[in-house]
């Protein structure tokens, strides 16, 4: 009987293998030779891929059943999580596993840091994984806005006005970013798009080319003090040496990453079952109160750092940061590829190593407990300063109020109480012109986002009206930038604003 | 290649020695209970504080929308009424109320705690006016009846409508202001003036005006639908 089955699997599998020599292409990669000394710091970059093929089956699943429109995916979510079986565990399977899998890329990414993994001759295995790194926070970035709350509306807004900061083209982006000048209907599919096809698509064939430079080049050795990275003479003997004391990947190495992988998986799965699915929190629009937007953990420390850098260097840092970083890490493996990997050996590098995760871990826990990125009701029922009231007109109140119910103040203080995210608002009519101001409200800019959907033109006039009126007193006019001639006419406003504002 | 990481390091530990103290400098929260004084029973107080003082002002004057603490006001609306408006908020206008389906979640005996306290620190020896106070009440209005009305006691302070120079308490036929304003916010501001600001209510006393004229229900409903047509409600 035994006999029967084996012969018959055993003729399958020759019958399979003759006509497509599945088992000579698969056999070599299980048992291609890694170094012994590979234990356990080797563990993290398969972790990751476990992660992304989670990712991968929970993300089908849930595409099944999520609405990719505006006006439907909130209530599709809600549906997720209370009517579908279970679907509350796909939901917070996908959310954390999407927090492991960042964390293991940069765990991972540490470790091949730390270890110069990089050298030569694994540089473009380097380049590959960071542009996975990319690819990685980007899947996060975009699935932070498949939740279209509150969270993905602010992330989406303060990522339209960094856009916007580009010279010349800023405008542009924008529009091609969020299908428009508005967040909108259009924002959320091509968002979409981007989640389910574009960004899994180049992540599979990163990862592709991934594993085939690790086959190429094999697993790098643990660094021992003294060996020298030289490219002259660096495979011959690693091949030697693998040969001489290398074991096979399956199934010496690969139960280490089975064994961490199932404990990983145990973790997540608790996660995800104690803590449950991340959001959705409240319906998108900025001027709801009680709002608390803050982006997910991976983007926190960015938004300390706008939060805490002067506005004066904003643009600079915007704009020539990030190509660097990115320049940087790309091209690190091409400014150091030969010479001594032990860490004890390179004290610049886990200076820089250190400094570098201190600084991200600060901001980051700046980002959770800090009282500029508030939690949002703290402020709501500050009174508007008393001498800012005074001899008012009746539109000018009513912006008053407009400013305050529009939640202003969680990022803007008045008479030194409020946020300290935005500038203060005690002189900004000295700051701004009348155009400028609703310019300003209504499509955003700078990290502001904006509020051209959600005030109406009414709303908008009288909070400008209500601005114009914050500076010093007895300045001219004239002594404002910009400031164009303002008609003195008995509705306050432009004509030209109120008729344009009208929507 | 050591010096450069030397010199990364450098740059990166300034950069972050910087954050830091730009942090500390900046970090500053404060409970608006803290700072608003208001002169409510401690628990209704609290909740003041976190919900209306932003509008009503710190001790329920002085704030952009009317004025609490106005005992004629408090009395002339009646506890059930108030109970009502903290409940659902102003239909049309800004205020969002405090009641179960807010944000605020106060239930009902809360309400009723908060509005009691009102009553009884800012409403005492409140006369409710003979005039009816909600629109609901109020007879329906004539627009040119309201603007003689207007002419007579509102246009020496708020100017005549379309007027082109700004007049000394601001225009109240400004559309964007009648746009945002709803007609009980407009019989309200009319009957009980906004006292902490010089405007007086329906009982005058009004500029170039004997000294008794005092405004009807009717002539308020009138200038209420005389505003209302000076702009066309494109909301």
């Amino acid at each position: 009987m035994f006999r029967s089955i084996k012969n018959m699997v055993g003729g399958l599998l020759g019958w399979t293998e003759s006509r497509s020599g599945v088992i000579s292409f698969v056999q070599p990669i299980l048992t291609h030779r890694v170094p012994r000394d590979a234990k356990w710091w080797y563990v993290f970059g398969s972790a990751s891929l476990m992660f992304f093929s989670i990712q991968v089956v929970t993300g089908i699943l849930l595409a099944t059943m999520y609405a990719p429109s505006a006006a439907e995916a909130y209530s599709s979510l809600q549906y997720i999580d209370q009517e579908v079986p279970f679907g509350w565990m796909l939901r917070a399977l996908h959310a954390w596993s999407s927090n492991a899998m960042i964390l293991m890329v940069v765990i991972h990414m540490s470790q091949v840091f730390l270890h110069a993994s990089f050298k030569f001759p694994r540089e473009l295995m380097w380049m590959v994984g960071v542009l996975l790194l990319f690819c990685t926070l980007a899947l996060a970035f975009t699935g932070q806005i498949m939740r279209w709350d509150q969270d993905a509306y602010w992330g989406l807004g303060i990522g339209a006005a960094i856009v916007d900061r580009v010279p010349v083209l800023g405008n542009q982006m924008r529009n091609v970013m969020l299908g428009g000048p508005y967040i909108g209907g259009a924002t959320l599919s091509r968002f979409f798009a981007l989640h389910v096809f574009v960004l899994p698509g180049l992540t599979i064939a990163l990862i592709g080319a991934h594993m085939a430079l690790i086959l190429k080049n094999g697993i790098s050795e643990m660094p021992k003090p003294g060996m020298v990275v030289d490219p002259k003479t660096y495979v011959e003997e690693y091949e030697e040496r693998i040969k001489k004391t290398g074991v096979a990947f399956m199934p010496d190495a690969a139960q280490r990453d089975m064994v961490f992988c199932g404990l990983m998986l145990i973790i997540v799965g608790f996660l995800a079952w104690y803590l449950g699915p991340v959001g959705p929190n409240g319906i998108p629009n900025p001027t709801i109160i009680d709002a608390n937007p803050r982006p997910d953990y991976a983007f926190l420390w960015i938004f300390t750092a706008m939060a805490l850098m002067p506005p004066q260097i904003e643009t600079a840092v915007l704009l020539i940061a990030p190509p660097i970083v990115v320049l940087f890490l790309l091209g690190l493996p091409l400014i150091s590829n030969r010479g001594e990997r032990a860490p004890s050996r390179r004290p610049g590098a886990v200076l820089a190593y250190v400094l570098i995760a201190t600084a991200l871990g600060t901001l980051t826990w700046l980002g959770v407990v800090s009282a500029w990125s508030p939690v949002m009701d703290a402020w709501t029922s500050l009174p508007t300063p008393v001498k800012y009231l005074v001899g008012r007109t009746p539109l000018e109140m009513q912006g008053a109020l407009v400013l305050q119910h529009s939640q202003c103040r969680n990022c803007h203080s008045l008479g030194g109480e409020g946020g300290l995210r935005g500038p203060n608002l005690d002189n900004v009519g000295s700051r701004k012109s009348w155009d400028q101001l609703v310019r300003q409200v209504q499509q955003g800019g700078g990290n502001m986002p904006a509020y051209g959907k959600n005030l109406s033109s009414a709303e908008t006039t009288a909070v400008v009206a209500f601005m114009t009126t914050l500076r010093n007193a007895g300045a001219p006019e004239s002594s404002i930038p910009g400031a164009m001639e303002r008609q003195s006419s008995p509705d306050q406003a432009p004509k030209a604003v109120a008729s344009e504002a009208g929507k | 290649m050591s010096t450069t990481f030397k010199n990364i390091s450098a740059l990166v530990g300034g950069l972050l020695a910087a954050a830091c103290l730009q942090a500390c400098g900046k970090i500053s929260a404060t409970d608006p209970a803290d700072t608003v004084v208001a002169s409510l029973p401690q628990a209704a107080m609290t909740n003041y504080a976190e919900n209306c003082s932003a509008c009503h002002g710190a001790n329920g004057v002085n704030g952009a929308a009317r004025q609490l603490a106005d005992a004629n006001y408090l009395a002339s609306v009646g506890r059930d009424a108030l109970i009502n408006i903290t409940t659902n908020g102003v239909p049309g206008g800004f205020c969002p109320g405090s009641g179960p389906a807010s944000l605020a979640h106060w239930n009902p005996k809360q309400v009723a705690e908060f509005v009691d306290g009102m009553l009884d620190a800012w409403g005492k020896n409140g006369v409710a006016l003979s005039i009816p106070w909600s629109v609901k009440l109020a007879p329906a209005g004539n627009a040119s009846n309201g603007q003689a009305v207007y002419a007579a006691t509102c246009q020496s302070c708020h100017g005549a409508p379309g007027a082109t120079v700004p007049s000394a308490s601001g225009s109240v036929t400004d559309p964007n202001y009648l746009r945002l304003i709803t007609n009980q916010g407009l019989r309200s501001a009319i009957l009980f003036g906004r006292p902490e600001r010089g405007m007086p209510g329906w009982s005058g006393p009004f500029p170039h005006q004997a000294a008794d004229r005092k405004l009807s229900s009717q002539e308020i409903s009138d200038v209420v639908v005389f505003l209302r047509s000076t702009a066309s409600q494109k909301q």
